[in-house]
This record gives structure tokens, C-alpha cells and sequence, in this order.
């Protein structure tokens, strides 16, 4: 265009962009034109005047047009692409109907996992993500003490809390509490209250609410005051059914009229008893063990000022902790405090435990989602030829894939539907097998995040699950298809990833399967530990005889053991402080006469209470000396017995029995050592026990042992008649054998056996579903070749081999890849093993072999028909 | 017909010029023809706007020529009228030819 000068540049840019890519260039092109007459007629510097005026102009009326068009344009995309996939989930329901027995399995499948994984994260939720159900919960910790030994524990003295209150300035207030069951005697049976002492800024800590009535006022929490009880929202519908009148009235607790006056708010939170039934104030009493510096008996929460944080407030209560040590080292040397966000504290124990849950579904999820696929390239083989037609006729191998994953998400949805309907009974189970009593279990439910992690696994199952079949779709080969299709409706391709499942099934399913075998062997070795005493016929519950009713414990106590007796079957009665497998030892610090005061190095043990003939009871047998008799009373030569586990510790290489103890301002002389015996787990050591008489230290709480020929059952409730005679007010409380006892401290053990053995047990499954197929398949896709074989002479026998070595080739490369997932697990299930090594070779080697023979017990089904493959037939059908 | 197709008056004149034009039918003529006839300057962008709108609706096609054999030579993007077109045509003129039969408008000129 030399010889014309070119129209205005951008005036041309405008228009370009006016018109878009579509339009711009005719328009800019009739725009030249037209610039061209004008400038024969009129000129250059007129037809560039012209060609501005006209370009502006036109700039609104393109544009407004290529709005419009756009949209236009996005509208009926849409609408095609809505009625595709509209279409697209027709076909799939088609599909779903026409394949029943597969759809079934792939929705079973789901459901499964879907189910799992979903009521796994809502127990979670609920116990670890959800924050504690009162205002700005996250920001109170909790204070733990720490003893000399370097023990933790969930109690600090009284004054020393008293410092912190004052002293630490990262608390906005700190508050101080102890657990205290009470009897209730109301209608006709006395009930053991769980009760909560409080002081009288616990609101302040906790957010606690009054419904009725009010809270304690100062003087209610001093020595002498009146006693006064809040009962908690749920205690006062179930014991009063609501009933507002009971406000301002008196009630029996512990033989002690106590007036009500009030009731919490519903869903008050209460701690460390959550769902307390009452709450009471805590009175301190001056000049007592409560008042010691040392005595470590109060729980104690604190909320955090604003602006301060964990760590901080930790900086500031050691530097107290540390002022304080000086003041007075010696009943505070060794001593110290740790802050623990409340909830980690609540749920700490709980958090491993739930993990390994949540990491065994997820396992359990993705081999569901692996077999799910296999199921469906399954499916996608036999319609290979269908694909085929579909792309000859011009549907795109892009709008095939979205065929199949849609089909795919159907699927999953239907699955995730159904999972999420049933994760609410799977939840209830889990809290009911569950060992313990979970923490917070009662806000577990269905909230957001568990419908949004639901959604999330769903799509997961069906995106993973098609991807397999999606990307073979995308190499879609269309002659081959449509002549193999004929034939045998599978392509190399697909075999090929067909294979690279079965290999990932294989080496997912075998870390379940060896964690499984770890639990279960570390289980079947705690049952066959022997407690030490023995267990059998042994019936035990608590009492507890209040002070209002008996000045002097031990007169109910020598009534109660001699109506025991009476029963026919009992052949023997004690009490004592505390029993083996029951939560709360107490221990304590002594001095050995010829050793004398050592300081902060004096022995230390735990100390029972026993009355006479315990160890008969029990089951102990006396190694040496003599045990309690009824004349070791108050008047009589403190004694005390000692068991082997002591008499090893502390005289390894003399006898015990003379020797002296300085303890509770007393001499105490050793007379006899009993057999050791476990006190709180199988697995722990038998430790070191001081046993004292209860005729020298009289103890209003006991556990009765009761040893008779009677089944568990009879023996409770005659017991009961029995104690009921002595005495109607007291209630017998926290009834169980000794063999229940010993069996419940199993029960994380079982519970983690029985759950790994049956994830183990549904991996196996899956896999053995997912081998078959492929296997299957790879038969019927290799009949022709099966029959020319055999044809030219191959023995069936030889085939049948054949089809199941190559099963396991396959299956050997998923094991291989397996023991290296197994060992991680294992080294991961390393903190709940005992006595079993994490990577114990034996029990590897076994569970690879045992994975071994179930694959080609799987592959000996399609191989058996392989082998009866007649060549005539096979050559034949061709 | 359904309401939706009853055309704008400036459609119906470039339809109509479309029509006249015949096989020389693109926007710089479109454009010539309204200013020479109807006396109704308009602009090469509301033409081009006006024909897309035509098209949509299926009263025109468009067929691209082959660039003109001069050096600098460009194609144009002609117009054609669509037999739904000249009907839409017709049917417009025709009603508004009822409506105005009869009446003393007066002379233009």
C-alpha cells in the first residue's frame, strides 16, 4: 500500500477491538475501502477526518453488538453442554440398570468406604475439631503439675495456685476445682452423684450459666457456711423432671441435708466431669493437708488475657513457679507447672488413637476406590466397541471420557449418598465398641464440615475411579477397537492398567494385613499374661461410709464384711483403698529408719489399705512373714506388709521383714512380704507396694473383694440384699470381677486388633474381588489364543499354570512394592505394640505369603476355566 | 412468524438494500445505497452490527470473497437475503403498507 497514505492507526485499533476477532476483519477491511474513496474524492487529510468520525461512530453500535453475540454464544454452549451432560446421566442410568450385579458391587463399594470415611471424620470433628461448647473456650488452659519424679499430673496445691492467680499476669483468671462423688437419697434407692467442687469464680473461667436460681455467693464458700448444691440441667429433668419447685428446697447427700439453690443453664459445660450432675462449692479448710504447699490435690483451669498466648503465659508461670521454689524449697523443690490447651488435655489420649482410625479408612477408601475402577474399566472393556462407534460417529474422545466419568460420578453419588445415610449407625458403633468412654462423644453428629468432607470423598471416589478408564479412553484406537471389539472386547492398553491395579490393591491390602497381624499378636500376648493374683470368682464394687452417718468407719465396715460372709458360696471377704485395674493408686514418700531422712532422694510407692485376709481374697500369695489379723488395730504395733516388687527394689540382698519405716509420724515395721502382682496394665512393670492395715489407718471408701463360688451375677445382687440390710443408705457403686476388671485394661488392645483385623480382612476381600476380574477378563480376551495353544498340543494343566503365574508375576511386584508400605505402617503402629517388634520378619514374611496364596486362590477360578477351554469351540467362534 | 422476528426499521432498510444489491451486497455499498435512496446516513459499524443481528435471526447468510486479485487486495464479507429474510421483508412492509393505507400524511417532498 505504497502509493496510499494508511488510514488513522488508532482509530483502526479502536475498531479492531470493538468488533472483536471475529468481525474485525470485514469491518476493518470495508473501512479501508470506504477510506479509499474518500480520499480519491476529497483527499488525504479529509478522508482521515472522515475515517475518525466514522470509526467513532461505529465503535458503540460493534461493541454492543459483540456483547450481545457473546452472550448469545455462551447461552446456547451451555444449554448443549447442560443437555449433554443431562444426557450424558440418562446413559448412565441405562448403563447402572443394565449391569445390576457390577453396579451393585461398585455402589456397595462406596458406600463402604464412603460410610466409613465419613463417620471416622464426624467422630473426629466432634472430638478434635470442634471447639469446646462454651464462649471463647480456646482460650483456657488447663494447669498440670509436675512432681520431682518428672510425672505429670492434672492437680497443684492449693496456695501455689493461689500465687499463680495473683502473680501470673497472662491470666485473666484462674480457677481451682476437685471431682467428688456424693450419695443421693431420693426415692427408693441411694445414687452416687458425680459432683464437681467448685470455687466461686469457676463462671469466670468456664462460662457456666444459671437456668434457675443463682450461683454460690462468697459466703456459701467458706468454712461453716450452709450447704448448698447447682444441679446440672440434665440431673435435675431426669431426678426431678423438671420440676421448679425443687429450687430453695433441701436434699439428702452423704447423710447431709444440702439445699438446691438452682439449676445450670442446659448444655452447661462442666469440668473435669463433663456432664456433672451438681456442682458444690469447694471449702477450703485452713491448717489441713489442703492448705500444704506440696500437697498437690486441687484441679485448675486458667483463661487467657487477650493478647497473651500459651507460650507466654508458660514463660511467666515458670518464672513465678521459680520465685516461689525459693521461697520455700522444701515443700516445692522439683515442682512445676505445664499449661495445656483445655482441649488438648481432654482429648489428648484419644488423638492417636483416631488417627490411626482416620489413616486405616483412608486406606480402606482408596483400595475400595481402586477396586471400584478396576470394576469400571471392566465395564469400559466390554464397551470398548461402543466407545469405538461413538468416536466413528464423531463424538469426540474428550466428550467419551466425560461419558465414563460421569457414569463414574453417578456411581460414587449414589454411594455417597447411601454412605452418608449410614455413617450415623457406623458412628453410634464406633462410640459403643470404643474403649473407653470417648471424650465428648456426645457432640458427635453430622455438622458442615463432616457434609463437606463427605461431598469431598465422593467426588475423590469417583474421579479416582474413573481415571484409569478415562485415560485409556484417550488413546482410543479406532480401527483396533473395532475389529477387536468383535473379538474379544479388551485392548493391550487396558490389560496393561488393568494389571497396574491389581498391583496397587495387592501392595495396599498387605500394610493392613501385617498392622493387623502386629495388633493381634500383641494382643494374644497380653491374655496369656499372668495378673499375679487370681482373677477368677472374684467379685468387687465400692462403698463408702459418710461421716454423718458413722463416726468411725470401721463399725460399718465390720458389719458389712460379716453379712457378706454370711452369704452361702462366699468363702472370702476383705476391703481395701484400692484394687489392681482400678484408676487412682495413691502413692507416697517414706523414710527408712536405718537409711534416715534423705531428702528429696527418700523411697516412694504406692501405698494400699487393706483390712485382714485381702490377699486371700485376691489371690496374692504371702511369700514370707505374716499378714494383717484382726488385732493389728489402733492399739496394737503399727505394722505394714510389702511386696516382692518392694523387697527386690529396696533390699536386693536382704530380707525385708524387721526393718523399719518412718512414715504419717509413725514407725512402722515391715512383717511380711506378698507376691508381686500388676496394679494398672499387663505390660507395665509389677511395681514396688506398701500395704497397710485399715485397722491402723481407717478408710471410709473401700472396694469389698469378695471370693465365692457364686456366678458374677448372683453374687452382685445378693450382695446387695446384703449390704442393703446393714445399711439402706448406702449405695453400692462401680460393681465388676476382678477378670473384668483385668480384661477391660485389654480393651484399647482388642479394640485396635478387632479393628485392623477386620480393615485388614475387607482389604483382602477387595482384592481378591479386583483379581478375579482382571483375571477374568484376561481369560476371556486370550480365549482364541488359549485355543490354538492347546491345539498345537500345550496340556490344559500347563495353561491353568500358566494363566495363574501370570497372576502372581503380577501379584509379586504389588508385594514387593507392599512390604515397603507395611514397614512404614508398622513403624507407625510401633506405639501400640508390645512386646512385638514393628518390623517383626516373621510375621512380615507370613503375611506375604498368606497375601500370596489368596491371590492365586483367586486367579484358580478363571484358570480352571481357561483349562477347559475347548480349541475347536475357541478357533471356531472366531 | 413468530413476534420475536418483526423487524427494527433500520433492519428493514438494510434487508432492503441487501435485496437490491444482490450479489454486491457488503457494507460499504449497504451503506452507499441508504445514503443515496432513504437519505439515511449511518454508519459502517451499525451496518455490520445490524447485518449480524440479521443473521442471527436467519435472514441473512454471508459468504467470504476471495481477497481481490490487486496487490493490497482485501476480501469483503458479502450479504445475502435468505428466503426467510425476503418473507420478513414482505411481511414487514406489507403491515406497515395496511397501516398507513388511506392516511393524509402529506407530502416529504
Amino acid at each position: 500500500m505504497s502509493k496510499y497514505s494508511s488510514p488513522p492507526r488508532i482509530a483502526e485499533w479502536l475498531l479492531k477491538r470493538a468488533s472483536g476477532p471475529d468481525d474485525s476483519v470485514p469491518v476493518v477491511n470495508d473501512f479501508r475501502e470506504a477510506f479509499e474513496d474518500q480520499m480519491v474524492e476529497a483527499g488525504i487529510a479529509r478522508a482521515r477526518r472522515w475515517y475518525w468520525a466514522e470509526a467513532l461512530r461505529s465503535i458503540l453500535p460493534l461493541a454492543r453488538r459483540r456483547l450481545t453475540r457473546g452472550r448469545r454464544r455462551a447461552t446456547t454452549e451451555r444449554h448443549a453442554f447442560l443437555d449433554s451432560v443431562a444426557d450424558d446421566i440418562r446413559y448412565s442410568i441405562r448403563i447402572t440398570g443394565r449391569t445390576p450385579l457390577a453396579s451393585a458391587a461398585i455402589i456397595a463399594t462406596l458406600v463402604l468406604g464412603i460410610g466409613s470415611t465419613t463417620s471416622v471424620f464426624s467422630a473426629m470433628n466432634g472430638v478434635l475439631l470442634k471447639p469446646l461448647p462454651f464462649p471463647k473456650s480456646a482460650r483456657v488452659v488447663e494447669l498440670h503439675g509436675i512432681v520431682p519424679s518428672g510425672a505429670e499430673i492434672q492437680s497443684l496445691a492449693y496456695p501455689d495456685l493461689l500465687d499463680f492467680r495473683r502473680m501470673v499476669s497472662d491470666f485473666s483468671d484462674l480457677t481451682y476445682y476437685r471431682q467428688q462423688d456424693q450419695t443421693l437419697l431420693h426415692g427408693a434407692d441411694p445414687e452416687v452423684l458425680r459432683i464437681v467442687q467448685v470455687a466461686e469464680n469457676y463462671p469466670r473461667v468456664f462460662g457456666t450459666r444459671v437456668l434457675l436460681g443463682r450461683w454460690f455467693n462468697r459466703e456459701e464458700i467458706t468454712l461453716n457456711a450452709p450447704k448448698v448444691v447447682l444441679l446440672s440441667h440434665q440431673f435435675w429433668m431426669r431426678e426431678f423432671g423438671g420440676d421448679r419447685s425443687i429450687v430453695g428446697q433441701n436434699v439428702s447427700l452423704d447423710n447431709e441435708s444440702v439445699q438446691v439453690i438452682g439449676v445450670l443453664s442446659p448444655g452447661a459445660y462442666t469440668y473435669p466431669t463433663p456432664s456433672a450432675d451438681a456442682l458444690t462449692p469447694l471449702i477450703i479448710v485452713p491448717n489441713t493437708p489442703m492448705t500444704n504447699r506440696g500437697s498437690m490435690w486441687a484441679g485448675a483451669s486458667a483463661r487467657l488475657r487477650t493478647g497473651a498466648t500459651t507460650e507466654s503465659a508458660q514463660k511467666t508461670l515458670a518464672s513465678v513457679t521459680a520465685l516461689i521454689t525459693k521461697e520455700n524449697p522444701r515443700s516445692n523443690t522439683g515442682i512445676s507447672a505445664r499449661l495445656v490447651p483445655l482441649q488438648a488435655s481432654i482429648v489428648g489420649s484419644v488423638q492417636p488413637m483416631l488417627k490411626l482410625l482416620a489413616a486405616a479408612v483412608a486406606a480402606v477408601l482408596l483400595i475400595a476406590c481402586i477396586n471400584v475402577a478396576n470394576l469400571i474399566l471392566g465395564r469400559a472393556q466390554i464397551r470398548s466397541r461402543e466407545f469405538a462407534v461413538r468416536s466413528a460417529m464423531g463424538g469426540s474422545p474428550g466428550r467419551v471420557r466425560r461419558q465414563i466419568l460421569t457414569e463414574s460420578l453417578f456411581l460414587a453419588t449414589i454411594g455417597g449418598v447411601l454412605g452418608v445415610a449410614t455413617a450415623p449407625l457406623l458412628t453410634r458403633t464406633l462410640i459403643a465398641v470404643y474403649p473407653e468412654r470417648m471424650p465428648r462423644a456426645e457432640e458427635i453428629g453430622v455438622d458442615w464440615r463432616v457434609v463437606v468432607v463427605a461431598v469431598v470423598a465422593t467426588m475423590i471416589a469417583g474421579s479416582l475411579s474413573a481415571l484409569p478408564t478415562v485415560r485409556s479412553a484417550g488413546r482410543l484406537d479406532l480401527t483396533r477397537d473395532l475389529r477387536e471389539g468383535n473379538r474379544s472386547g479388551i485392548g493391550r492398553g487396558e490389560l496393561r492398567i488393568g494389571r497396574a491395579l491389581v498391583v496397587a490393591q495387592v501392595a495396599a491390602s498387605l500394610a493392613p494385613l501385617f498392622g493387623a497381624g502386629l495388633l493381634l499378636q500383641t494382643f494374644s500376648r497380653l491374655t496369656r499374661v499372668r495378673p499375679g493374683f487370681d482373677a477368677k470368682n472374684t467379685m468387687t464394687f465400692r462403698v463408702y461410709a459418710p461421716v454423718a452417718r458413722y463416726k468411725s468407719s470401721a463399725k460399718y465396715y465390720e458389719q458389712a464384711t460379716a453379712a457378706l460372709h454370711e452369704i452361702p458360696g462366699v468363702r472370702e471377704v476383705a476391703s481395701a483403698s484400692t484394687l489392681p485395674f482400678v484408676d487412682g493408686q495413691f502413692s507416697d514418700t517414706y523414710i527408712f529408719k536405718e537409711l534416715g531422712d534423705q531428702g528429696t532422694r527418700n523411697p516412694h510407692s504406692i501405698v494400699a489399705f487393706v483390712s485382714p485376709g485381702y490377699e486371700r481374697a485376691i489371690g496374692l500369695p504371702m511369700i514370707r512373714g505374716r499378714t494383717f489379723t484382726a488385732s493389728d488395730d489402733s492399739t496394737a504395733e503399727p505394722v505394714v506388709v510389702v511386696n516382692e516388687a518392694f523387697a527386690k527394689h529396696f533390699f536386693p540382698s536382704a530380707d525385708p521383714i524387721g526393718h523399719v519405716i518412718d512414715w504419717n509420724y509413725k514407725n512402722w515395721k515391715i512383717v511380711g512380704v506378698v507376691a508381686s502382682s500388676y496394679i494398672s496394665s499387663l505390660w507395665e512393670e509389677t511395681p514396688p507396694i506398701l500395704y497397710a492395715s485399715t485397722g491402723q489407718n481407717p478408710r471410709r471408701g473401700r472396694y469389698f473383694v469378695v471370693r465365692s463360688d457364686l456366678s458374677p451375677d448372683n453374687m452382685l445382687v445378693a450382695a446387695r440384699a446384703a449390704l442393703h440390710r446393714v445399711d439402706p443408705t448406702i449405695a453400692l457403686t462401680e460393681p465388676a470381677s476382678m477378670r473384668e476388671r483385668v480384661d477391660a485394661s485389654l480393651r484399647a488392645h482388642r479394640f485396635r486388633a478387632a479393628m485392623m483385623v477386620s480393615l485388614g480382612g475387607l482389604a483382602l476381600l477387595l482384592a481378591v474381588i479386583g483379581i478375579y476380574g482382571v483375571v477374568a477378563h484376561a481369560v476371556t480376551r486370550r480365549t482364541r489364543e488359549i485355543g490354538i495353544r492347546m491345539a498345537l498340543g500345550e496340556a490344559s494343566r500347563d495353561v491353568q499354570r500358566r494363566v495363574v503365574g501370570d497372576a502372581m508375576r503380577v501379584a509379586s511386584v504389588g508385594i514387593g512394592l507392599g512390604l515397603v508400605l507395611a514397614l512404614l505402617a508398622g513403624r507407625w503402629l510401633a506405639v501400640f505394640l508390645i512386646g512385638v517388634s514393628p518390623s517383626d520378619p516373621g510375621l512380615l514374611a507370613a503375611s506375604a505369603l498368606g497375601l500370596a496364596a489368596v491371590v492365586s486362590c483367586a486367579a484358580y477360578g478363571p484358570a480352571r476355566r481357561a483349562a477347559r477351554v475347548d480349541p475347536v469351540t475357541a478357533l471356531r467362534a472366531e | 412468524m413468530p413476534k420475536g422476528d418483526f423487524l427494527g426499521e433500520f433492519e428493514v432498510l438494510i434487508l432492503a438494500a441487501v435485496q437490491r444489491l444482490g450479489d454486491d451486497a457488503y457494507a460499504v455499498t449497504i451503506k452507499r445505497e441508504l445514503e443515496k435512496r432513504a437519505k439515511r446516513p449511518a454508519s459502517l459499524g451499525a451496518i455490520h452490527a445490524a447485518l449480524g443481528r440479521l443473521a442471527d435471526k436467519g435472514f441473512v447468510t454471508f459468504r467470504v470473497s476471495d481477497p481481490l486479485p490487486i496487490p493490497g487486495g482485501r476480501s469483503r464479507k458479502y450479504a445475502m437475503i435468505t428466503a426467510a429474510g425476503a418473507r420478513a421483508l414482505r411481511h414487514s412492509t406489507d403491515a406497515l403498507a395496511r397501516m398507513i393505507d388511506g392516511l393524509e400524511l402529506g407530502s416529504a417532498r
